[in-house]
């Protein structure tokens, strides 16, 4: 299958006229197909908000090629346009992108944008506010007079609306309480699976990417250190602390119970595998 | 002796004449030198909360008292902001210089620290939250994480007696999640400074000796952390949850196996399963 997007010895930097300064990227290559659940992990400042902004066509690469649809677009303007109309990206703040007066204006700007009908709007904006878990008793009020979280989810209500065919996320549990970080992460996989949206989620969280993303892409200062299964990334503790990572706490616990005897395997990353692998080893409970 | 003591502290934002009451009625005493952390959903006050600590928001209702200071003196507010420290849920809304090292100078010249001091401080805090050698760089050029240090960073280096963390760690990679509550954790304890930490990260709250858990606007629960994390249950309806630890310890001793769920850490976990497999091998 060809790729939706694909990116080819990406670089980029910030000082417009010497790319040997304030560089974010260097060579980095990767793609994504439709419909795939993609994580990006790195420490801060290793890259993560320059690669999501390029993806979605908010940044122009210093130097690289760009695939879409399996095809080059050579032209960096033009090849913008065609991320801008594909990509939606929720911000790592989500200040950055509320301008509204009231939050369901906020929400209904994208669709507003795009020339649908009062209706319509109106429809997409309930959907997205499901989703995201705005209460609709949050509509009149103005954005800025929100709580963090509230907010947060208020930003990526606003992406959603857009219905893009490539979503991207960064850090957008930051900030969400337990519960509405587990329902964002189980409608993103909705999302996914029923519109058959590709999620690229950026998270600093090694357990929801253990726990939700098919493969994970792993950034250490502006290049690529690892694109594999959340199992590959997580088998090596030693080289992921050195990109500012770390195992999953679940992985802690069985490491702890693999060196005092237990011998349960080490590629249990999530609740559920230990779980299971426990209580098997131990023997039925009383 | 108490640094903080609220007496039936009330507030609501108005909005087109109606009131929307946010915190009701709030009892807390913090004692000096603790480590207090608060949890809640989105919305349940936190950041309200916080704000009435060094008088960003002044009660309705109540009083808030601060380092001996009432809060609503406004001819102490130098003198209260001064020992009472803030790190904002949002780090743009705190950078004011242009460059990473007067930023965090900012609050110590408002101050009025000499400044053979204050290049000192600037350069340990710097140093503590893994800043210094970025200290030439704008602020605005720096990734989400990197503000959220230098963030972090002034307020350490005004050496307040109490400093209130909201979300302090929301953007920040595990490493440097790991630095940062080891810095808070230090400032606890060596420096004595008391720390009351807003969080959504469930491991971190176990390094608090305090929780107080809020719903909307109320407190719910406030006990110490394993206490806390006793009531798995009641946390989920709370919207909020318990360390992964903690939920595999409960889970196992809810499938009916003979484990203490009374652990907080990893390896507190992992010790309590060693030791069920063992009273299963000698039953063997
Ligand atoms: N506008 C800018 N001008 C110059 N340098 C920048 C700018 N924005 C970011 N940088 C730098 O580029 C590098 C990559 O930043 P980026 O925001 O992509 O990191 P990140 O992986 O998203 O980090 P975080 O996890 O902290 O959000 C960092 O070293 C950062 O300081
Ligand atoms: N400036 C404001 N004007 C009106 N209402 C506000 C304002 N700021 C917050 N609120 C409302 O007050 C309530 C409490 O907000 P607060 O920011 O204290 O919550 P929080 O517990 O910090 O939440 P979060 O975890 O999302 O940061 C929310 O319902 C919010 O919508
Ligand atoms: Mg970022
Ligand atoms: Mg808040």
């Amino acid at each position: 299958m060809s790729n939706i997007i694909e990116v080819k010895n990406l670089s980029y930097s910030y000082s417009a006229d010497n790319l040997a300064k304030d560089t974010a990227l260097v060579n980095v290559s990767f793609g994504f197909e439709q419909g795939e659940f993609i994580g990006i992990a790195g420490h801060t400042g290793s890259g993560k908000s320059t690669v999501a902004q390029i993806l979605a066509g908010l940044l122009t690469p210093s130097e690289g090629r760009i695939f879409i649809d399996g095809e080059e677009i050579e032209d960096y303007k033009e090849a913008c346009r065609a991320l801008r109309r594909r990509v939606g990206i929720v911000f790592q703040y989500p200040e950055h992108q509320l301008f509204e007066e009231t939050v369901y204006k906020d929400i209904a700007f994208g669709p507003k944008n795009k020339g649908l009908s009062e209706e319509e709007i109106d429809r997409c904006v309930r959907k997205s506010a499901l989703l995201a878990g705005v209460g609709e008793e949050l509509f009149e009020a103005s954005p800025f007079e929100l709580s963090g979280g509230q907010k947060r989810r208020v930003a990526i209500a606003g992406v959603l609306a857009t219905e893009p065919k490539v979503l991207i996320l960064d850090e957008p549990a930051a900030g969400l309480d337990p519960k509405s970080k587990h329902r964002l992460l189980k409608e993103l996989h909705k999302i996914q699976k029923e519109e058959n949206t590709t999620i690229i989620l950026i998270s600093h969280s090694m357990e929801d990417l253990s726990e939700h993303a098919q493969r994970i892409i792993v950034l250490n200062h502006g290049v690529k250190f690892k694109d594999a299964s959340p199992k590959e990334i997580f088998s090596s503790q030693k080289a992921l602390k050195e990109c500012g990572l770390e195992i999953p706490e679940i992985a802690q616990v069985v490491s702890l119970l693999n060196s005092g005897g237990m011998n349960i395997g080490s590629d249990i990353f999530t609740l559920k595998e230990a779980y299971d692998t426990i209580t098997q080893k131990l023997g039925v409970g009383k | 002796m108490s640094i903080v003591e609220i007496r039936d502290l009330s507030f609501s934002y108005r909005k087109d004449g109606e009131e929307k009451v946010v915190l009701d009625k709030l009892n807390i005493d913090i004692e000096d030198e603790s480590f207090v952390a608060v949890i809640g959903q989105n919305g349940s006050g936190k950041s309200t909360f916080a704000k009435h600590l060094n008088a960003i928001l002044l009660p309705m209702g109540g009083r808030v008292v601060v380092c001996g200071i009432n809060t609503k003196n406004e001819k102490e507010l130098f003198a209260l902001r001064k020992n009472a420290g803030m790190v904002f849920q949002n780090p743009d809304n705190q950078i004011v210089a242009t460059t990473v090292e007067e930023d965090v100078a900012f609050g110590l010249e408002n101050l009025g620290i000499e400044y053979e001091e204050m290049h000192k401080r600037v350069k340990e805090a710097l140093i503590a939250v893994n800043m210094y050698d970025l200290r030439k760089r704008a602020p605005h050029l720096l990734s989400g994480g990197q503000k959220q240090r230098v963030a972090i960073a002034g307020i350490l280096a005004m050496e307040p007696r109490c400093i209130i963390f909201d979300e302090p760690t929301a953007m920040l990679d595990p490493v440097g999640r790991r630095e940062v509550m080891d810095t808070i954790i230090r400032l606890n304890k060596e420096k004595h400074i008391t720390v009351i930490m807003i969080t959504h990260h469930m491991d971190e709250v176990v390094c608090a000796s305090r929780v107080i858990v809020l719903n909307k606007g109320k407190i719910e629960m406030d006990a110490s952390p394993r206490e806390v994390f006793k009531n798995v249950e009641k946390l989920k309806e709370l919207g909020l949850d318990a360390p992964q630890s903690v939920l595999l310890l409960h889970a196992l001793k809810d499938a009916g196996f003979d484990v203490e769920a009374n652990a907080l850490t990893p390896e507190e976990c992992a010790e309590e399963i060693l030791a069920c497999l063992k009273k299963r091998e000698v039953q063997k």
